[in-house]
């Protein structure tokens, strides 16, 4: 069983095997599928359609399952390799190691945006967008443009404190619940923030072509977690009957078979270190 | 993002008084009945939904009904909290928007966050791309 660790304590080694389990998906082409798929769900994903992947109860069942696909993709190049996640209330400058080039690499250049530093800038070769919507081919970031920051750990206290998984309308505009406060559209903002935090393709529909999708989603996974062990009693809502959300039992697609229901605990796959 | 070389020319289709900014941009805005208004505006008054602008030197176009609008919005639903068919082009490649259900609009191009005008999420569109060109959408 894997240990998900905080990416601020992965061992140099540690931090080449994922890079490197990652660049060899991309040019296996595994890893634009991901961003397709992602891509398909957000722009489907609708308030007042049907919605899995986004803006819905199934966000954190969804993106479990999601990552859960990915790291075993990871794994089947490398057993070793684990998500790491990457703790935004921790780690909150454009000069963490996190964006050193030894993993992540660096903030993108004023000029165009463009990550120039670590294994994933265009000029390696190795890192070419496909999966996009404009003409940009080259990773791009603008690290806390704007003056933006990422959401504060107190912050964050107001979310875990929230008592109930999620409530009616059970979309973007849920005016509380856990869900919508940690994906962001109410509240402090949180995942939704840091998407736009990174900026660049972050900030877009094809956001899992930055590799730290996967660490920024790890974490928002990892909370999901922390929430169910501070309130044990709050499960996940709705169950039943709901017209375009997926409800405890139903399936989510892709898949068409995974409920939220198999999903709410991962102790059988993974656990956080 | 700087606004500095940002120039607006605003032609508004309807005779609609029109009142709709960004952020703590003060924008003169000619409407058809030919008064003026200098808009500080944090929320849009009214929200055109018809619009040719140039903005930072890209030709932005809401509404119109030309075939390629149309063969865009064959994509898009109209109903408020779905994909909508704002028919945005940005220099003639049109823009996937959706609407919220409490009426605010998300694009492709900024997809973590809610703005409250067509014309606002639009610009914020041309911010983000920055000069380079939207490819035509993606389905499927």
């Amino acid at each position: 069983m894997g240990v998900r660790k905080d990416q601020r304590n992965l061992s140099a080694t540690e931090k080449k095997a994922f890079t490197d389990a990652v660049l060899q998906l991309k040019r296996s082409g595994r890893y634009d599928a991901f961003v397709r798929t992602h891509n398909q769900f957000i722009v489907s994903d609708s308030d007042n359609g049907n919605r899995v992947g986004h803006r819905s109860p199934s966000f954190l069942p969804w993106h479990r399952q999601f990552l859960l696909d990915f790291e075993r993709a990871l794994q089947a190049i490398n057993p070793a390799v684990n998500l790491p996640y990457w703790n935004w209330t921790v780690d909150r400058t454009a000069t963490s190691s996190i964006w050193a080039a030894d993993f992540m690499g660096g903030n993108g250049r004023s000029s165009d945006g463009q990550v120039t530093t670590g294994p994933f800038a265009f000029n390696t070769g190795n890192w070419t967008i496909n999966v996009r919507s404009d003409t940009r081919n080259y990773l791009r970031r603008s690290l806390g443009a704007g003056g933006r920051s990422l959401p504060t750990a107190t912050q964050l206290q107001t979310v875990l404190a929230q008592t109930v998984y999620d409530v009616a309308p059970w979309n973007s505009t849920s005016a509380t619940g856990f869900r919508n406060q940690l994906e962001g559209w109410r509240g402090p903002g949180m995942h939704n923030s840091v998407h736009v935090w990174v900026g660049g393709d972050m900030q877009t529909g094809t956001s899992p072509n930055d590799p730290v999708f996967w660490l920024h989603h790890c974490h928002i996974d990892k909370l999901w977690s922390d929430w169910q062990r501070a309130h044990p009693t709050s499960g996940y809502l709705p169950t039943g009957n709901t017209t375009n959300v997926v409800d405890l039992n139903d399936t989510m697609t892709p898949w068409g078979t995974v409920r939220p229901s198999d999903m709410l605990s991962h102790t059988a796959w993974y656990t956080y270190e | 993002m700087s606004n500095t070389n940002r120039r607006d020319l605003l032609k508004f289709a309807g005779a609609a008084t029109v009142a709709a900014g960004t952020g703590a941009l003060i924008v003169q805005v000619t409407t058809a009945a030919g008064s003026q208004a200098a808009v500080d505006a944090p929320r849009p008054v009214e929200d055109p939904k018809q619009l040719v602008e140039t903005y930072r030197g890209r030709k932005i176009e809401i509404g119109g009904t030309s075939a390629a609008q149309k063969q865009a919005g064959a994509h898009h639903l109209s109903a408020a909290g779905g994909t909508v068919d704002a028919g945005i082009r940005i220099d003639g490649v049109p823009l996937h928007v959706m609407q919220n259900a409490d009426g605010t609009y998300t694009s492709v191009s900024n997809h973590y966050e809610s703005f409250k005008s067509l014309r606002a999420v639009a610009r914020a569109a041309v911010d983000e791309l920055d000069g380079a060109r939207l490819l035509p959408l993606q389905h499927g």
